[in-house]
């Protein structure tokens, strides 16, 4: 279980974080969500140390990461950035870095195990060698899922892993997500503006407003008048085969 | 499991590069050893490094032209490591000790120490160079300092200000502009002989250091490379960005302190030895990365003999091109350098 505890942050004197407390289960995919500026980014890399919160902790299983070494801490906790620095590096090498913070002097047999399975699990099998800057918006994603899940960890953030993918990538980046948390029993937090995508693919919805959790639980507590206090302006809710759909402004 | 089988042929083809470069570095050694005034064979050479053959032969061999190879391989290696791991960590192309104001540093520590310590003088019945250095020791120290000190000044602001790596190549920029002023400035104070012997020193020769000198370049030299290649998939986890890097467990502040004070140890303790050797640290590691990407596991060793390799052939350049007369090293490094890099960046695409 990811327990966290109450984080302050501030950046030069404005507070970010004003006492973010929730917990996620393990196989559980969480939506953290929430106007720009409202701390989503910043509260995913306080829980992995990124940036160092003020106040407040964060345990795995009991265990506080703001004591783990960045090693240790990296073979818990997996990151997806925002943005993606692409280097001139093979497919499997960039997967293979998931693997670093178990390395002693290089790559073990185990990791290659973990490497060749990550690569499936994304269906980049056959792009080994491919180079990352020759590939597309949706298959870097998946690389650097893959990367994330070669990471084996407990604890999986994911900041808005969809926003630069066509429609039938974010469903597949999303199906994806979904699949490491229900059958590897990860947790995974993913930060996200399409509530559409947020609707149909995670367990729980976490809306920050004002540095603070504004509320946290399941489809049931998305409701048009949450979402016209936390984003300010109307949004429907309506059910189409059966799914639950939100179309803002009317 | 094993890597698969296309991953490993993928590695091998670095590996052979690594290998391709290595013989081409023995190569130009023995085509350096083999040029020269007194023009010796394959054979002598060959003779002479085993202890057999006339005194004569073995004495320019090992007394004249080995240091100068050493000094080459030493000083090649140096510089281009330190451009290829200051490029990593401050997540720049152009990093380079020449350009981050390493260079000019020394040059003007060794400005200072000619003009106002009175370190040269100029010595007409030397056939070989018009200008000596009387106090080569006070030179060379001040070059140091004033190399290090640029960095070392950088490194200090940047753990006081918690500044970004781009600032840092901003504040090394504005600095080795300072240093470029400070030397004009000591010259136009300074008589003729002392302007004369001040560009002298900026030339570089590699015929300056002596083994020991050699031996000290190399063994600081390859301490730096074994920490540099042990932090491989910490260079490699940077190269995707400082966020990824820190989730992979990269101490990504430690790690980029402790590798540019590296860098600028080795940089500076080459410059101040042979003189200014522009150019090379900053092409090197980009010529290799065309073979081995931006995978530190290779580029580490594959800038380092790049760089002797570069520098051997700058060297043997600058003796043949107007031979007899041997032009200076830095200046070639830079002149033929350029049109070269030129090339390989425009035939290759963009850098990467």
């Amino acid at each position: 279980m990811i327990e966290v505890k109450d984080l302050h942050f501030s950046y030069g004197g404005r507070p970010i974080l004003q006492g973010v407390s929730f917990t996620v289960e393990q196989g559980e995919c969480v939506a953290v969500l929430g106007n720009n500026g409202a701390g989503k980014s910043t509260l995913v890399t306080c829980i992995n140390r990124i940036l160092r919160p003020q106040s407040g902790a964060v345990l795995v299983d009991g265990e506080d990461l703001g004591t783990m070494s960045r090693n240790a801490l990296a073979r818990t906790v997996s990151y997806v950035p925002q943005k993606n620095e692409l280097s001139h590096t093979t497919v499997y090498d960039a997967v293979l870095l998931g693997r670093k913070p178990y390395f002693r002097w290089g790559a073990s047999p185990d990791d290659y195990d973990v490497v060749e399975h990550a690569l499936d699990s994304v269906g980049l099998r056959d792009f080994r060698l491919r180079y990352l800057n020759e590939l597309s918006g949706g298959e870097i994603q998946k690389v650097m899922l893959a990367r994330a899940i070669a990471q084996e960890p407990k604890l999986m953030l994911l900041d808005e892993p969809t926003s630069n993918l066509d429609p039938r990538n974010q469903y597949e980046a999303m199906e994806l997500i979904r699949h490491c948390a229900h059958s590897h029993g990860i947790a995974v937090l993913v930060v996200i503006h399409d509530l559409n995508l947020a609707l149909r693919y995670c367990d729980r919805f976490l809306f920050l407003k004002d540095g603070v959790v504004y509320r946290c639980g399941g489809q049931e507590i998305v409701t048009e008048a949450l979402l016209q206090e936390v984003y300010g302006m109307p949004m429907a809710c309506r059910s189409v085969s059966g799914l639950r759909v939100v179309i803002p402004g009317i | 499991m094993v890597p698969p089988e296309s991953y490993d042929r993928f590695l091998r083809r670095k590996w052979l590069f690594l290998l391709a470069l290595a013989a081409a570095l023995v190569i130009l050694a023995l085509t350096a050893m083999t040029t020269g005034s007194s023009g010796l064979s394959l054979r002598e050479v060959l003779a002479a490094l085993a202890g057999r053959g006339s005194e004569q032969t073995r004495a320019i061999v090992w007394n004249v032209r080995m240091p100068r190879i050493a000094a080459a391989a030493a000083v090649g290696a140096a510089l281009a490591l330190s451009g290829c791991v200051m490029q990593n960590v401050l997540r720049n192309p152009l990093a380079s000790a020449s350009t981050l104001g390493v260079s000019q540093g020394a040059a003007f520590g060794a400005a200072l120490a000619i003009i106002v310590l009175d370190a040269g003088v100029q010595n007409a019945a030397n056939a070989g160079t018009a200008v000596t250095i009387s106090n080569p020791a006070a030179v060379t120290v001040c070059a140091f300092v004033g190399g290090l000190g640029t960095t070392a000044f950088i490194l200090a602001f940047s753990r006081m200000r918690g500044s970004s790596p781009s600032s840092m190549i901003l504040a090394g920029v504005a600095l080795s502009s300072m240093f470029t002023g400070g030397t004009t400035l000591l010259q136009y104070f300074a008589d003729d002989v002392q302007v004369a012997t001040v560009v002298y020193w900026t030339f570089g020769d590699l015929g300056r250091p002596g083994w020991s000198e050699i031996g000290l370049i190399f063994s600081v030299t390859l301490a730096a490379f074994l920490f540099f290649l042990w932090n491989r998939w910490n260079y490699n986890a940077l190269e995707s960005g400082v966020q990824t890097a820190k989730s992979l467990g990269v101490n990504v502040d430690a790690l980029t302190f402790v590798s540019m004070a590296l860098c600028a140890l080795i940089a500076a303790l080459s410059v101040a030895f042979v003189g200014i050797i522009s150019f090379v640290g900053l092409i090197a590691p980009h010529m290799v990365r065309k073979c081995t990407g931006s995978d530190y596991r290779f580029l580490i060793p594959c800038s380092a003999l790049g760089g002797s390799a570069l520098l051997l052939l700058g060297d043997l350049a600058a003796k043949n091109l107007l031979s007899p007369v041997v032009l200076p090293i830095g200046a070639i490094t830079s002149f033929l350098g350029a049109p070269l890099f030129l090339y390989i960046v425009f035939r290759g695409g963009k850098l990467r």
